[in-house]
């Protein structure tokens, strides 16, 4: 059972305990205040002046006082006439002690005190109201009380939490209308809008005011399915969802692909986490390059001086990208004037652009290079981020 | 259109009720107005819930049995007065088991008052049919009253008594001690004559002095350690006397006893010695030898 159900049940059991005790102590109350008059008149007729001393030092005629008294109790028998709705009934009424001479033996459940002045001197008197609980009266109360307090809960939604209204002041902050703010966050219960860093960074990512479609990124983040990424792989799911036109699974299965690039040369295909990226085919031959060296090395690549390229490495891809149809002038420049820095430098600048084009900087950053000086301090060397275990060249 | 007006306020104005009470503090509210919708249903209810049959005005200070019977059917009720204030001593039942006064009477009411409470009108207006009453009573209202005496008590005594000895008219004996005296001026052996005692031997200020409505509270008081003096009637009280009282000291000897008074039509008639017999009856049922000792004085024409 929730806890709004919980409060509910417990406010229920309080508030009929209060009521009941209202309606018990309000009903004596009100008795009391019905007998004082027509009592105190009937009291005064009742008990003649004779049967009183007149002051201190004074004794009463306590017998001729018992003997009356015992007459208006009978008179006072069935005196209170209760309705059917009466929260106390079977009330009974007598005069239990009059200027403490005791009438009554057994004592009442509650007592009304009256003064009756008899020979200038005001007496005391102790009349007992006793009655009983109407419990299916108090139950009935107790029931109706139950049957509004569950209307409530069946018809109203529990109140929003805290999370709730967070949310909601940064819909109306960005321009929300109150009623549709209201109609997204109570969609969702509080625990559905307690993100997590991959959920957070993923409405970050996809929210925006001005289509306002927030309904829709939380109905995505809250999927059971995205809330399960990790943050990097939220990251990779926000780019999945663009690139595969909003579509969650595709979205999913491109977050929790693994890590990895496969360089498909026949296919002059570059994939990236199983998706392509579009490229140029010489700057994927150049990548590919230096795709094998990681694969078959510590992948570093040192720039060639840029007086004294390597004609070496350069006849060794030329003949890397002729066996591949690659471009006859880039072949051809590297056969005959061998591998530059600058070419080196500027394909690497072309794949760069390309891979940021689709993935984004940060996500891009995985699968460009890395950088080290040579150990003679003067020329750079290169090699690709991703672990040769990421990497896969289809020949 | 119209419908899809309508259903647009309506949605719009479910969505206003919900994001109203979307917030706790409204939330909670409407529970507390249910609750207190349910109270001041509660208490409204409640407070209409009684009603008092009325009390109406009985005179308690009569003491009344009566009988069906067609016997006596349509017969009038004996009503009994004692200015004296017998009334504990079985008074009421003696009348009402009496066979004759049933036969003669529909009911019986006998009402016992305190001597400053009487009212002399009921002399005159003949409201009682038979009266017990002090000589000095009747004695003021002689002119114009009509009842006639129809047995007496005898003569008696005033002392004082107290369980610590006899005693003494002295300050040195009442100093610190507690005088219960009658509260009533109208009566000569538990008033008057003690008061009068004490005047005279400058002791009035001396003792404490306690005052009871009643002979009988004036006495337990005397057994109970609540006074140590009172005073009480001389009388030769023997052993079976519910009244057993220490030797005291005598201040008066001879004051009339009480007497029993008829109404002037009933004399000698059968209600005369139906009444009659009653008294004789209480006579031997009393537990104080004073009030066996009844004289008759005017007896029943049957007798």
């Amino acid at each position: 059972m929730n806890r709004r159900w919980q409060l509910a049940i417990s406010l229920w059991l309080v508030g009929s305990i209060v009521l009941a005790c209202v309606l018990h102590v309000g009903s004596a109350r009100r008795l009391a205040a019905q007998l004082e008059a027509p009592l105190t008149e009937h009291l005064r007729e009742a008990f003649d002046e004779s049967f009183f001393s007149s002051d201190e030092n004074r004794v009463n005629d306590n017998r001729a006082l018992a003997r009356v008294g015992e007459q208006v109790n009978r008179a006072l028998q069935n005196v209170v006439r209760e309705r059917w709705y009466a929260p106390r009934n079977e009330c009974a009424v007598q005069l239990q002690q009059i200027d403490g001479v005791q009438l009554a033996a057994e004592p009442a459940a509650s007592l009304l005190p009256l003064t009756l002045p008899r020979n200038g001197v005001d007496r005391k008197v102790m009349v007992g109201v006793s009655c009983t609980a109407n419990l299916p009266i108090l139950f009935g109360a107790s029931a109706l009380l139950g049957a509004l307090f569950l209307a409530i809960c069946l018809r109203l939604p529990a109140p929003l939490s805290a999370t709730h209204r967070r949310l909601l002041n940064d819909l109306l902050g960005q321009d929300y209308s109150p009623d549709e703010a209201f109609e997204i966050v109570s969609t969702y219960s509080e625990v559905d809008l307690q993100l997590n860093e991959s959920q957070a960074s993923l409405v970050e990512g996809l929210h925006q005011p001005a289509s306002r479609n927030m309904a829709q990124v939380l109905q995505l983040v809250t999927d059971a399915g995205v809330a399960s990424l990790t943050p990097d792989q939220a990251r990779w799911f926000a780019l999945g969802y663009r690139l595969c036109a909003a579509d969650k699974d595709a979205a999913l299965a491109f977050a929790r692909h693994p890590d990895g690039v496969e360089i498909d040369l026949p296919g002059r295909e570059l994939r990236v986490r199983g998706r392509a990226v579009p490229t140029s085919a010489t700057p994927l031959f150049y990548y590919a390059w230096y795709a094998l060296r990681r694969v078959q090395g510590d992948g570093w690549v040192t720039n060639p001086p840029s007086n004294r390229p390597d004609r070496g490495a350069g006849a060794e891809l030329a003949q890397f990208m002729a066996r591949y149809d690659g471009h006859a002038k880039a072949v051809r420049d590297l056969e005959q004037s061998g591998l530059k820095a600058r070419t080196l430098d500027q394909n690497r600048s072309k794949i760069k652009d390309e891979l940021v084009a689709v993935l984004g900087e940060e996500l891009a950053a995985g699968y460009l290079f890395e950088a080290r000086k040579h150990e003679d301090g003067v020329q750079m060397s290169y090699r690709l981020a991703l672990p040769a275990s990421c990497v896969s060249v289809l020949s | 259109m119209v419908c899809e007006i309508r259903d647009y306020e309506q949605r719009y104005t479910a969505i206003s009720l919900r994001r109203a009470f979307s917030q706790p503090v409204n939330y909670y509210l409407l529970f507390a107005a249910a609750f207190l919708f349910v109270l001041g249903l509660g208490v409204y209810v409640a407070m209409s819930a009684y009603r008092l049959q009325p009390l109406h005005a009985t005179d308690y200070g009569v003491q009344e049995c009566s009988w069906q019977d067609s016997a006596n059917a349509g017969a009038e009720s004996l009503r009994i007065l004692d200015a004296v204030y017998v009334e504990p001593l079985g008074l009421f039942s003696s009348f009402c088991e009496s066979s004759g006064v049933k036969w003669q009477f529909s009911a019986v009411a006998v009402r016992s008052v305190h001597r400053d409470r009487f009212d002399l009108r009921d002399l005159y207006e003949a409201t009682y049919q038979l009266v017990l009453a002090k000589p000095e009573l009747i004695s003021r209202g002689r002119k114009g009253i009509q009842y006639e005496l129809i047995a007496r008590y005898p003569d008696y005594g005033s002392q004082l008594v107290s369980l610590h000895g006899t005693p003494e008219l002295s300050a040195k004996w009442l100093n610190g001690k507690v005088l219960g005296l009658l509260d009533d001026a109208n009566s000569i052996s538990a008033y008057q004559i003690p008061i009068a005692a004490l005047r005279a031997a400058g002791l009035e200020e001396v003792p404490r002095i306690i005052r009871f409505r009643s002979y009988r509270q004036m006495y337990r008081a005397l057994y109970d350690g609540s006074v140590d003096v009172i005073p009480a009637l001389v009388s030769d009280e023997g052993p079976t006397s519910r009244l057993q009282l220490p030797p005291g000291l005598v201040l008066e000897e001879t004051i009339p006893g009480p007497a029993w008074y008829l109404q002037r039509a009933l004399l000698d008639s059968e209600a005369h010695c139906a009444l009659q017999d009653a008294l004789q009856e209480f006579s031997r049922n009393v537990q104080m030898d004073f009030f066996r000792r009844l004289i008759f004085v005017r007896s029943c024409a049957g007798e």
